[in-house]
């Protein structure tokens, strides 16, 4: 189902959709780079009216898996003094939570984070009750970040279909397009009209754009089979890291945690958070540690995406979104990576 | 490995993360460094329903400090309570080497696969273990004894660097005295009083030259020791199929969450922590 709406109605329309979501979006900041948050939040006076959105191709520092896995994370509190029930576990709040200016890339993202989450004899409780009633609402990049390179790890124009709702710009309105139940939900509104059939050509030539940016030299050897263990690009690439995990922490499919305790105004806290594959600590035991050097833990950062999530859940874990690639310190750069990485015949 | 589903109770099913608190109500000191662990779950329903397989793991959590991982080294076949034993190497294992009867500390599992002992039915069994490492295979001996009838011959080779440091030496003669098993203990050095061999288990292995025929060999140990037992297991003749051992890698989830216990595509705390030397020989050489 496609709907128009015009420039100026936007603003509204996603002001409706508050009063019944908690909306989550890039917000324009006053120096004018979007920042993924909770739009609720923002103090009146930083966005005049309301609400200013950022639903152009400008990247967001912080991927939206902050939603669903928040940085650090309460797993329970344990209070030895309280007989009765010493383990409480935080309840999740119950207005759901709508996702809006989704790229295809973090579409995929959340899709990665899906099986890794939800899969398997155990699916992750807070996850599963963030993910079950949150909305999806995206946009269709208008042109490829210099960074960029998701057409070279997949179909992003397929991966929109994962997303309840997408926005194409078509330069005079918005064409709004559900992919299911609750994204039709969302354009039963005064706001949205039926488009046009020279409106709808619009919305396909863009979607067509974004199905047509080049793929890197890169892309056709992206088989499950083509990381070498043994290949010299290991140590190479691995060479001027730093293993700050800056990659990790910005990746929108990056979702490895830490569990740690905390006292806490004389109780106990169980947390997670984030941790990363590219320190030493991450698998050090007492008796030995499996991957003490750099080169071992590029490896598993790489394999891990475009190895063994394949191998595992039949998806490449990399969505190509170019975080890692704009914000290393070093100017690592996982394309280069993986254009030396030697195809394994 | 085992392809079923992996045992588990309703509670953490719903919410894996959440403990079940339980009350330390035996400590056996075993070495010097080492201890063992039994606890019983407080809530009285918990105990009838807690089961588990022999090979499976749980995470032990000491409120405060963290938690870790260890092997089931008990066997369900005696229930109402739990065990665990405990190298002291960290701060978690400090705390828990700290924490006297009657203690509280909060259990999460059972998690991981078992040894497939169902397929393993009139099979003889070769246990090869080394220190602490003889933790998981207590678990499959004591249920193997339990359940004698279904299983052949019982050769346990079990060694350790001084006698001061085998663990669970007040089971060896239950084990010796059951039927159609055999207890060869080993220890690196000579000791005065010391009755049994002295040498490397991998060559007191050599030495008892076990035949392959209808066997299955379980070992864990240092990973040293398990290197060479594996060479040697070889050189008798047993097919990789027939040895199996467990793995460890630092975990935190324990049920394939936090990214942190893979060799490749595999997690160790879901796709194991029994492994088949077959299995073994096609995972990636980092663990």
């Amino acid at each position: 189902m496609d709907k128009i709406v015009t420039k100026d109605n936007m603003a509204a329309w996603l002001r409706s959709l508050r009063e019944k979501y908690e909306m989550i979006g890039p917000v324009k900041r006053p120096d004018g780079a979007p920042e993924f948050r909770d739009i609720d939040m923002m103090p009146p006076g930083i966005i005049p009216g309301g609400i200013e959105v950022a639903l152009d191709n400008a990247a967001w520092l912080m991927p939206p898996k902050d939603y669903l896995l928040p940085p650090t994370e309460t797993l329970f509190t344990y209070d030895e003094k309280d007989q009765a029930e010493p383990l409480k576990v935080p309840l999740a709040g119950d207005k759901p939570r709508l996702l809006l200016g989704l790229r295809a890339c973090d579409a995929r993202a959340i899709r990665v984070l899906d099986h890794v989450y939800l899969d398997g004899a155990f699916a992750d409780p807070y996850y599963a009750a963030r993910r079950k009633g949150m909305v999806m609402v995206g946009n269709v990049c208008d042109e490829a970040r210099w960074s960029c390179f998701c057409t070279s790890v997949g179909e992003p124009v397929e991966w929109l279909k994962d997303l309840d709702a997408v926005i194409t710009d078509i330069g005079a309105g918005f064409v709004v397009t559900a992919n299911t139940p609750v994204g039709e939900s969302l354009l039963d509104s005064s706001y949205l009209s039926d488009p046009s059939d020279q409106q709808m050509n619009l919305k396909v030539a863009a979607w067509d754009k974004l199905a047509a940016i080049p793929k890197r030299p890169f892309a056709d050897k992206l088989a499950k089979d083509f990381l070498a263990w043994d290949d010299p690009i290991w140590e190479k690439y691995a060479r001027k890291c730093l293993g700050c995990g800056i990659c990790s922490y910005l990746c929108p499919s990056c979702s490895c945690f830490d569990i740690q305790d905390e006292r806490v105004a004389g109780q106990i806290e169980r947390f997670r958070c984030r941790d990363t594959c590219q320190t030493c600590y991450f698998t050090l035991m007492p008796s030995h540690n499996p991957r003490p050097e750099k080169k071992m833990r590029m490896r598993q950062r790489l394999s891990h995406k475009f190895k063994y999530q394949p191998e595992q859940f039949d998806i490449i874990g990399c969505t190509g979104c170019g975080r890692c690639v704009e914000l290393c310190p070093v100017n690592l750069d996982i394309r280069q990576a993986l254009a030396e990485v030697t195809p394994n015949e | 490995m085992s392809s079923a589903q992996p045992a588990t109770i309703e509670q953490m099913k719903q919410n894996p993360y959440k403990p079940l608190l339980a009350t330390i109500e035996e400590i056996v000191e075993e070495t010097w460094d080492t201890k063992t662990f039994r606890a019983v779950f407080q809530d009285e329903e918990m105990r009838e329903k807690f089961t588990y397989k022999p090979g499976q793991f749980q995470e032990v959590s000491v409120f405060g400090v963290g938690e870790a991982t260890f092997c089931l080294a008990s066997t369900p076949t005696r229930p109402g309570s739990i065990e665990f034993s405990v190298r002291k190497v960290g701060s978690l294992t400090d705390a828990l080497h700290e924490m006297s009867e009657g203690a509280v500390v909060g259990i999460r599992g059972p998690f991981g696969n078992w040894f497939p002992y169902q397929e393993w039915k009139g099979k003889d069994l070769l246990f090869i273990g080394g220190g602490i490492g003889m933790a998981p295979l207590r678990s499959l001996l004591n249920f193997c004894l339990d359940n004698r009838d279904d299983y052949g011959r019982v050769d346990v080779i079990y060694g350790a660097r001084s006698s001061d440091l085998l663990c669970y030496k007040t089971e060896f003669d239950a084990w010796r005295n059951s039927k159609n098993t055999n207890l060869f203990l080993t220890i690196d050095k000579e000791e005065e009083g010391w009755q049994h061999n002295v040498g490397f288990v991998p060559a007191y292995l050599n030495d008892l030259a076990p035949k392959p025929d209808n066997t299955i060999a379980i070992t864990c140990g240092p990973p040293i020791m398990i290197k060479f037992v594996l060479q040697n297991l070889a050189t008798l003749g047993f097919t990789d199929e027939q040895i199996y051992t467990t793995l460890e890698m630092k975990m935190k989830c324990g049920v394939g969450k936090c990214g942190r216990c893979n060799i490749g595509h595999l997690f160790v705390c879901v796709d194991g922590p029994v492994f088949s030397y077959a299995q073994i020989r096609g995972l990636p050489p980092e663990f």
